[in-house]
């Protein structure tokens, strides 16, 4: 039981890392990417391939991993972004089945959904991280960093750039800034972080298949992001916890095995449209927060001028 | 070479069943702005509904399938999108609400229904000989309902004072608002061709693919594409694009294995995407001005 909850925790980090990928590309820049899964098989099956060839070496694992697709996201940047908005959805779920086709078609390289096994163990700065809990603590580890560092990139002009296309393209390229440029930054980015949660789970699970990688997964990345409130820096790591952690505590009720999986898809779903619904009923914490300050009769000035209209 | 005639001629009829898909989702987007990913689930429901019932008589399996995809459809709208416009004008809520309708769509019915594939049987599943070609009826009388269908939403479209209600929706929502258009109408009667439209192809997906759970899924994918493929505002694009997977989706099998079969109809799609990102449509209108202007 013990061993069982230890195994749901390290899980739970390892989406989170893939997740926090994917708030960079839709939660950030607003593009609704449904390829997700792609870069995280990429991470994968790098892993699995050079790992043995590099003795495990997580550096050269991970930079390899993030290489590869970083130039694939390219790709799929090139194409899909000539088309808009909604349409670049269709566009990256068309991209991830076609790589999905690859995972499972080319079989003497990926070996399809028989899979890789035999991945070793990481090995970081010399030392064989050769127990699930050194693994775990290094995934939770691996997790905090990048939940920190999408923080910082949140706050800095790159994540301003990245909000102020979510909001407004148009208004952003009048200020001289390249919707274009900043969507194509947020997908590249995205998709390295997401890499980085491949190589882990690669690492930790120690065998890998094309299943694994289809895109269910990019339907179970979309929901994490947006049951843990979209755009939030620690959305991720909340929305893992629900979907990975929580979500599959139902297997304990005594129910038929066939039941469970369609049961925590169909929570996974009811999961986004309430979390979509609710959104119209919760104010922005911006709006609240100039509600509060409006009420306190110490609204400045400068925010009475600039600031939305709020009426006390 | 007669082998690829055979599989194209094949992908080919049953593109009409992607046909069916894809203009219901083409007049839901162009009317509602909604891209109503959930039309899959709608499209599954319709064959599993029929499956089960088909045994008892054909045409009550019709009518309560008829029922049944109405009764989602209009749920859909009523009771999931509505609300959530209300509060949130933009599109993207509404999107991924759709999403999340799909998803849950998809496992309730997996829920109720089971995995296993039951294929309805039929008199009409045995081959017709045209000189060397060998196509199977079914396929035929899908074929051409689906055309069928098609050409009655053309009319419906342009003859019909509800029909320019809707076009005139679909050209500008703001405008038709300022001039007190019932918007309201052309979205429901939106809705209701879509889940009208669903009601053959669920049928004919149940004899051609089987009917089990996720069966919506890979037609709502194409279907999907061929909305983006066909341009916005063209439902004759969108059925253009829909038989050309299906021609591809065909014509994969003759060279690649088929676990390549919807890879290589998706990397088409990329490809056709790159040359024309704004769909098939504007091609030709792009070279007639240019020929215009020279």
């Amino acid at each position: 039981m013990l061993e069982y909850l230890a195994t749901v925790g390290t899980l739970t980090g390892i989406f989170a890392i893939a997740a926090a990928g994917l708030n960079i590309t839709l939660g950030y820049a607003g593009v609704f990417s449904a390829a997700q899964a792609v870069f995280v098989g990429i991470g994968a099956y790098v892993t699995a391939l050079l790992g043995p060839q590099v003795g495990g070496s997580l550096i050269i694992c991970a930079v390899a991993a993030a290489g590869c697709s970083v130039a694939v996201a390219m790709v799929l940047a090139l194409t899909s972004l000539r088309v808009s908005d909604e349409y670049f959805m269709v566009a990256s779920l068309a991209f991830q089945i076609m790589v999905s086709t690859v995972f499972t078609g080319w079989y003497s390289v990926t070996k399809g959904t028989d899979g890789i096994s035999g991945i070793p163990y990481p090995r970081l700065l010399g030392t064989e991280l050769s127990t699930p809990e050194t693994q775990s603590r290094l995934i939770w580890v691996v997790a905090a960093l990048v939940v920190a560092l999408t923080a910082v990139l949140r706050r800095g002009s790159v994540g301003r750039l990245f909000l102020a296309i979510r909001e407004d393209p148009v208004a952003t390229q009048t200020l001289g800034r390249s919707p274009t440029l900043g969507k194509y930054v947020a997908i590249v980015l995205g998709a390295a972080v997401s890499s980085l949660g491949g190589v882990l789970y690669a690492f930790y699970i120690g065998f890998i298949n094309s299943a694994a990688f289809d895109y269910s997964l990019s339907i179970q990345l979309t929901a994490i992001v947006i049951v843990g409130g979209i755009g939030w820096s620690l959305g991720p790591v909340v929305g893992s916890a629900i979907v990975v952690a929580a979500v599959p505590l139902i297997s304990l009720l005594d129910l038929p095995s066939t039941t469970v999986g369609p049961l925590e898809q169909l929570i996974y779903g009811a999961l986004i449209i309430a979390a979509v619904g609710v959104r119209g009923y919760i104010p922005s914490a911006v709006v609240l927060r100039e509600r509060w300050a409006a009420r306190a009769g110490g609204a400045r000035p400068w925010r009475r001028a600039h600031g939305p209209v709020v009426k006390p | 070479m007669h082998e690829l005639v055979q599989l194209a001629i094949g992908g080919f009829l049953l593109g009409g069943l992607y046909v069916l898909i894809a203009i219901g989702m083409s007049i839901i987007l162009n009317v509602t702005g909604i891209f109503h990913i959930a039309h899959g689930s709608t499209l599954s429901l319709c064959a599993l509904t029929f499956a089960a019932l088909e045994s008892t008589h054909i045409l009550l399996a019709v009518l309560v399938t008829t029922g049944v995809s109405l009764t989602f459809t209009m749920a859909g709208y009523e009771l999931l999108y509505r609300p959530i416009a209300k509060r949130q004008p933009t599109l993207f809520p509404l999107f991924l609400a759709s999403f999340g309708l799909w998803i849950v769509g998809g496992a309730a019915l997996t829920l109720i229904f089971s995995a296993e594939p039951v294929h309805p049987r039929t008199s009409l599943n045995s081959t017709v000989n045209f000189g060397d070609l060998y196509l199977l009826k079914i396929n035929l009388l899908a074929f051409a309902v689906a055309a069928a269908c098609y050409a009655a939403t053309r009319v419906f479209l342009a003859r019909t004072m509800t029909g320019s209600l809707m076009r005139a929706v679909a050209c500008s929502r703001d405008m038709s608002d300022v001039w007190g258009m019932p918007r309201r109408r052309a979205e429901r009667v939106a809705f209701m061709i879509a889940g009208l439209l669903a009601v053959p192809a669920g049928i004919f997906a149940a004899y051609v693919l089987g009917a089990y759970p996720t069966v919506g899924d890979t037609p709502l994918l194409f279907a999907f594409s061929a909305v983006v493929l066909g341009g916005l505002g063209s439902i004759r694009g969108a059925a253009a694009a829909a038989l050309l997977f299906g021609v591809v989706q065909g014509v994969a099998v003759w060279a690649l294995p088929a676990t390549w079969q919807d890879g290589v109809v998706f990397a088409v799609f990329l490809l056709l995407i790159l040359v024309s990102p704004r769909g098939l449509g504007t091609l030709g209108l792009r070279r007639r001005a240019e020929a215009r202007s020279a």
